[in-house]
């Protein structure tokens, strides 16, 4: 059931999405390193090499512990992994630093109803 | 003495004792010490979940406490300060560590229900649901302090301490990853509430000797723990960033605290007993009864007669006492 829920940003060889996801956000708010994990995390899980992404994801985590999106990107990960209740809760963690952004807050909600479909 | 980053529960640093590179016995991980007060924020944070109960302003009564229980001795905790302060804000009894309010809050609350936070905290070893468990009883190593109070310092998130990131190849390849995990086990608010009344404890109460080494607006949170003689002294802290735990003991569970010393001013140019006032002045440590009785002329107390001198003899203050100025 889970492998039409792919919800990687990148265009490519992912499984077809479900539903789109948001259009990945690269802004000032990143430094370039985390930047560059990003990306690379999001190559990776297009590619389907979901161990690395969650590692890149990780690693940036490290340089910017407090970055909403980083935790968004991991807990998509997680639910591409099929691991949902990690998903679930990396997607409440990301809605701990996500403040006011109504557009983050959002997906993450996406994600955890998803997350919370796959589980029952 | 453990460090963690407070966000991935990563061990940033782990020191067993004395000598860092002993590769025997490790404290952090090994010992299991009554906790003292480290368990108090528990208590609060069961409090603080039910805001129509509680706040942080609630009074609380911190007068004498009596509990009695079938199967168990009558327990009647003390004050470190041999006093009763009547009601106090809730905030104010975690903050001045205070027993017999802290007591009738857990008891009130239920012992039950704490040792439910207790293991949503981290904690997986069983504590004994004792009322005595609830001011530190209960016997921890730093390393399973340090979960506890991780789970504070991440907003509630609580994530299993890790120490290797991962296992690989001569060449690098990864044969094992432990991923960075989290559980979400608290709601934000009441964790956001212990917080605030764990800076408290930093800014004015137990551990405000601490704002002498930290800048103001660092906003540093923690909890001070003792148990009886000092025979175990600990102190739990997080920032943002950072989050450290330290215990302070012998393993024979010997008094850190020496009862045959006393600390004297001595007068540098006549080496008799002077005081703060005397030029150069020494404190200095004497074993009980061999520190000198002849007072030194700068000694600012007029006509004072020798055998009235030991009025200026204190007690040797202990490390603790110096650093948090209890």
């Amino acid at each position: 059931m889970l492998a039409g829920c792919a919800t990687a940003p990148e265009p490519g060889p992912a499984p077809a999405p479900v539903e789109q996801a948001p259009p990945p956000y690269l802004g000032p708010r990143e430094s370039v390193a985390v930047a560059g994990l990003m990306e690379s995390a999001r190559a990776d899980a297009a590619a389907g090499r979901l161990p690395t992404a969650a590692a890149s994801l990780e690693r940036a985590l490290r340089i910017e512990p407090r970055n909403p999106r980083l935790w968004q990107e991991l807990a998509r990960v997680r639910l591409q992994q099929g691991d949902f209740a990690q998903a679930e809760s990396t997607a409440a963690r990301s809605n701990s630093w996500a403040g006011n952004d109504s557009a983050l807050r959002a997906e993450n909600q996406r994600i955890i109803e998803q997350a919370r479909a796959a589980r029952r | 003495m453990v460090v963690t980053d407070t966000q991935s529960g990563e061990v940033q640093a782990l020191v067993g004792g004395r000598d860092a590179r002993y590769r025997g016995y490790n404290r952090a991980v090994d010992a299991a010490r009554p906790v003292g007060s480290l368990l108090k924020p528990a208590i609060y944070l069961t409090a603080l979940s039910e805001p129509a109960r509680y706040t942080l302003i609630t009074p609380i009564d911190d007068g004498p406490f009596l509990w009695k229980s079938r199967g168990a001795p009558d327990w009647q905790p003390q004050n470190y300060d041999k006093k009763f302060h009547g009601m106090v804000p809730l905030r104010v009894a975690l903050a001045q560590s205070y027993n017999a309010a802290t007591a009738r809050l857990g008891t009130e609350i239920g012992v039950e229900k704490v040792l439910a936070t207790v293991r949503k905290l981290g904690v997986e070893r069983e504590l004994r649901p004792f009322a005595s468990t609830l001011l530190g009883a209960a016997e921890m190593s730093p390393l399973e302090v340090a979960q506890l109070y991780q789970t504070i310092a991440a907003g509630g998130f609580r994530s299993p301490l890790r120490a290797i990131r991962e296992v690989t190849t001569q060449e690098g390849r990864p044969l094992q990853r432990y991923a960075l995990k989290v559980e979400q086990a608290f709601a934000p608010e009441p964790v956001i509430l212990i917080t605030a009344a764990l800076q408290g404890v930093v800014r004015e109460g137990t551990a405000q000797g601490l704002k002498s080494f930290l800048p103001a607006d660092i906003g540093a949170a923690g909890k001070t723990g003792t148990t009886d003689d000092q025979r175990d002294a600990w102190f739990a802290g997080f920032t943002g960033d950072h989050l450290a735990i330290v215990w302070i003991g012998y393993d024979d569970n010997r008094a850190a605290q020496t009862d045959g010393i006393e600390q004297v001013w001595i007068d540098p140019q006549t080496n008799l007993r002077g005081d703060s006032q005397c030029a150069g002045a020494l404190e200095l440590p004497f074993m009980q009864g061999s520190a000198p009785r002849e007072r030194s002329p700068c000694a600012t107390v007029a006509g004072a007669v020798v055998d009235t001198v030991d009025t200026t003899v204190k007690k040797a203050k202990s490390w603790w006492e110096r650093v948090f100025g209890r």
